[in-house]
């Protein structure tokens, strides 16, 4: 097992390592001059230049990628904004518990609903039940989560007035975020579960259960349920990743200063450190979550488990 | 012959009477059991005989009140069992029963086990929910169930992945068993086993029947299954059972064409020939059932009386049944 | 001998156009899939004739600024008069167009890789799994920010941007596809029966990996219009005037809390049509393997 879970750390430092290439590579191409930028559309062509120069973007693409990869893995210096000038590495660590909030919630609010929905599906499968929680689904995939959120906005702080529209400080700050950016994932669990649940309790074993004199309610959650809830779990670890991706939209639309408005305005202002600091850290992270869900799906499953500690 | 005659008079303890079940799919009814009445004796087995998807396994599962509803449809038929009537009772009743009173063996041993639940728990599961014991106190029965069916007690913790086919086949039995059940329902219970394990798992069945006083009811296909085991044989075709009667009344005197045929397919090391006889044709679409004899089609006596209205059940011999119009006329040839 | 090939080679192909119909008759029987079918049809078809259909163009400024619903303007007008109707159905050429493309082309560059990984195995396999990790592990829609941003605005652009979001995942999907189909018995069977290799991969492989890709890709087809809506909706994709949808979201956010007809119809539009394509993929899914019909 736990040569298992090194050799995945080493396999992670490659994974990150090649994000880090990537993303420099793909923003090494990007047309405009952050020079430029920073010093605004009045500066001399002269000054521009001399900035250029002295961020070291004049250098060719090989001595760059060399210089940002041995700060970032040897130095662990993520290097300052090209916009505040603070360190991105703070910057980060400022914001990320933001991001983080609303992509744990969602995983929560997406599990807490998505799984119930598709219990409920499949243990009334053909009945009302069953087609109200598909129609859910249905509606949760086809609706975009920005377009929802806004809509939210108008009806819950704009005509109730009960929710903040935009901004941090309490809780209620996250409530419409949150639910918009679990939406889509409820409708895609909802439907795995739902799938997952419906193959088991067709399964000779469960049947076994059943000729056992176990009750209806016992064989759902005794028997059905941890079996059926296994494959869930490498959704769930996508669901999460996948919403900590959204918030990069999400936290545009309520200018809420996490990680993913801190990288969307990266983008659009060219400030390079910002962006890459920012997805290396999404990458760590991503990583670490696909690695839990292949630990927990180990500690779950007895047939994986034995795969691991065999090998 | 007199101790017949004395529980005739009394209730029987298992009494199946015109048990009907179809499967519905898309308004399509699949006629999987037609009217099946049988009787079985408290220690007895019967064997159910049949090709694959003459509706064995669906007469178990209505027994035991496992159907899967939707799609099956218990149309019509009762059956009593030690002096209640399954089919009238709630489903809080039936709990106690299933597992406790009747247990079941499946067919499929490599499917049939939980794979996330150690063996061991599978098995004191059945113990805690029929018998107020304690959970130590039902590991400990559970243990004893697995030293009984030849597993030792140590592997009480490990995962079905880890268990042989045959091995499988006996923490089944030792579930089924685990109870003291008065009724057990034996689906092809050695079906999926090599032939060399077949024989142990058959007479470890036997065994532990014995000493209980079980009653059974053996699915089986294998005519040399029920030969070894049963005491009663029901020979099932298209859901309707075509010929019943004691081992003896069979295997001697087999009567319905079909059942003939049957006996024709199983090659004999003492003959000399050299083609075995395959009953011509194949079962009938259960979605389309022939009027009349289901058997009729791959019948070689069947005339036109045969393809038309029910075909009334013949008492030969006391106790030997035989659903057929062509009686007499085969006897005369 | 010859006649021998010929008859083999014959049969397989019977089977399958009977296998193409038999599905296709599965399909137009299930009533939720028809309605999907339609509204799909619908929206091109709505798409294709704007010109014919719609009173104003995308770009005519009216008189009428930020008007509601009416019968002269059924989504109301706006900040310049321009009617929204129109607006929506000239932009569906753009998002439909947009969707189908680039859904498409990282479905097919998807397959090819997958397909490199899943039959060369070991080096090859080795190294596009562990690209796919990479790419799998930047959240898509900053991948299609970045891209296009390096490459610009614009219809072609936006949907490189889009479809290199979604190789890695078919990729991924395609190679365990396609060894789950090599490890089958009837591979193994069409092995023994003497089959050439190509026969095997071409016949059996790759047409036992098309249903399901087919049906991802139909199902895909509404997540990426809205991603493309998302990346118009930040400002990168398409830019106004183009009414594309995502940027017709972006134009009235500006003016939601007083206007929301503005938001509501094109992120209705966009909904529907995903809609439609969920219910399209799922029919034709149910269709393919008629065990997980209801």
């Amino acid at each position: 097992m736990w040569r298992y879970i090194l050799k995945r750390l080493v396999m992670m430092i490659f994974v990150v390592l090649g994000v880090a290439i990537v993303i420099f590579s793909i923003m090494y191409f990007i047309p405009g001059n952050p020079a430029q930028i920073i010093l605004g559309s009045n500066a001399s062509e002269e000054a521009v230049q001399e900035l250029y120069a002295s961020m070291g973007l004049d250098q060719p693409y090989l001595t760059q990628l060399g210089t940002f990869l041995s700060d970032t893995f040897l130095h662990f210096d993520l290097g300052n904004s090209y916009q505040s000038k603070i360190a991105v590495a703070t910057e980060i660590a400022e914001r990320f518990p933001r991001t983080l909030i609303i992509a744990a919630c969602s995983l929560i609010v997406t599990t807490a609903v998505g799984i119930p929905l598709g219990i409920v599906a499949a243990t009334h499968q053909g009945k009302w039940q069953d087609n109200v929680a598909t129609l859910i689904s249905m509606l949760g995939l086809s609706l975009p989560g920005f377009w929802l959120a806004l809509m939210l906005v108008n009806w819950l702080s704009v005509g109730l007035g009960i929710l903040p529209a935009y901004g941090v400080g309490t809780w209620k700050h996250y409530v419409i975020p949150i639910i918009s950016n679990s939406v889509i994932g409820i409708a895609n669990i909802g439907r795995q579960c739902r799938v997952d649940v419906l193959e088991v309790i067709h399964s000779d074993y469960v049947t076994t259960a059943r000729a056992k004199g176990v009750s209806n309610h016992n064989v759902t959650f005794k028997h059905v349920m941890p079996n059926a809830l296994i494959p869930l779990i490498t959704s769930l670890g996508s669901v999460f990743a996948s919403s900590l991706g959204g918030t990069v939209v999400i936290e545009s639309i309520f200018v809420i200063p996490g990680i993913g408005l801190y990288m969307s305005n990266g983008i659009l202002n060219l400030d390079y450190p910002a962006v890459r600091g920012g997805v290396v850290v999404i990458a760590i992270a991503f990583s670490f979550v696909m690695l839990a869900v292949d630990l927990i799906y180990a500690y779950v499953d007895p047939r994986i488990k034995a795969q691991y500690e065999g090998k | 012959m007199e101790h017949k005659i004395e529980q005739k008079n009394q209730e029987h303890f298992l009494e199946v009477k015109d048990l009907t079940v179809y499967y519905t799919v898309s308004k399509v009814d699949t006629k999987a059991v037609n009217g099946v009445s049988f009787t079985l004796e408290k220690g007895q087995t019967l064997g159910l005989v049949g090709e694959t998807g003459a509706g064995k396994t669906t007469i178990a599962k209505a027994i035991l009140g496992i159907l899967p509803v939707p799609p099956a449809r218990l149309i019509n038929g009762s059956i009593r069992f030690d002096g209640q009537t399954l089919t009238e009772l709630p489903e809080s009743e039936m709990l106690k029963i299933r597992g406790d009173k009747i247990a079941m063996i499946f067919q499929d041993p490599m499917t049939a086990l939980n794979p996330v639940i150690t063996v061991g728990d599978q098995i004191s599961e059945v113990i805690s929910l029929h018998n107020s014991v304690s959970k130590a106190e039902a590991k400990k029965q559970a243990g004893e169930m697995l030293e009984m069916v030849g597993i030792p007690a140590s592997r009480y913790g490990e995962y079905p992945h880890q268990f042989s086919g045959g091995m499988k086949q006996r923490v089944v039995i030792a579930m089924a068993l685990a109870c003291d059940p008065d009724l057990l329902l034996a689906d092809e219970p050695t079906t999926a086993l090599d032939v060399t394990i077949q024989a142990q798992v058959l007479d470890m069945i036997r065994n532990l029947q014995q000493k209980n006083n079980t009653s059974m009811i053996l699915i089986t296909h294998d005519l040399g299954v029920v030969a070894q085991t049963c005491d009663n044989v029901a020979v099932v075709y298209a859901g309707e059972i075509i010929e019943s009667g004691t081992k003896e009344d069979i295997f001697d005197h087999p009567t319905h064409p079909y059942t003939v045929g049957l006996f024709g397919a199983i090659p004999k090391l003492d003959d000399d020939e050299e083609w075995l006889h395959p009953i011509e044709g194949l079962p009938p679409d259960p979605t389309q059932l022939p009027e009349g004899c289901a058997f009729s089609p791959r019948c070689p006596y069947a005339g036109p009386e045969c393809r038309q209205g029910s075909i009334p059940n013949t008492e030969l011999t006391p106790g030997h049944f035989c659903r057929c119009l062509k009686l007499e006329k085969k006897e005369e040839q | 001998m010859t006649k021998t090939a010929t008859t083999t080679a014959a049969a397989p192909k019977a089977k399958r156009n009977s296998q193409t119909k038999e599905v296709l008759k599965r399909f137009s029987k299930s009533p939720l899939a028809m309605i999907g079918t339609a509204i799909f049809v619908i929206f091109v078809v709505l798409a294709i004739l704007a010109p014919y259909i719609c009173k104003y163009a995308y770009d005519e400024m009216t008189v009428d600024i930020l008007s509601g619903c009416s019968l002269e303007h059924f989504f109301g007008t706006d900040k310049f008069g321009r009617d929204l109707f129109s607006r929506i159905l000239y932009g569906g050429r753009y998002s439909i167009f947009m969707g189908v493309v680039a859904t498409l082309l990282g479905t097919a560059i998807g397959m090819v890789l997958g397909a490199i990984a899943g039959f060369f195995g070991q080096v090859a396999d080795n190294v596009v799994m562990r690209i796919c990790d990479i790419f799998q592990a930047i959240p898509g829609i900053l991948l299609s920010m970045v891209i296009s941003t390096v490459l610009g605005v614009g219809v072609v652009n936006t949907i490189i941007a889009l479809s290199i979001g979604g190789i890695a995942g078919n990729a991924r999907m395609m190679r365990s596809l396609i060894l789950q189909v090599r490890n089958s018995d009837y591979i193994e069977a069409a092995g023994s029966i003497n089959c050439s290799s190509a026969r095997i991969i071409f016949r059996h492989i790759l047409l036992n990996t098309f249903g399901p890709i087919l049906v991802g890709c139909t199902m895909g087809i509404g997540g990426t219009i809205m991603q493309a809506a998302s990346l118009s909706f930040l400002g990168l994709g398409i830019k106004a005037p183009i009414p594309e949808w995502g940027a017709l979201l972006n134009e009235g956010k500006d003016y939601f809390t007083m206007y929301p007809h503005l938001l509501i119809f094109p992120g209705l539009a966009i909904g529907l049509l995903s809609l439609a394509t969920c219910l399209m993929g799922d029919g034709l899914r149910d269709a393919m393997d008629p065990r997980l019909k209801k």
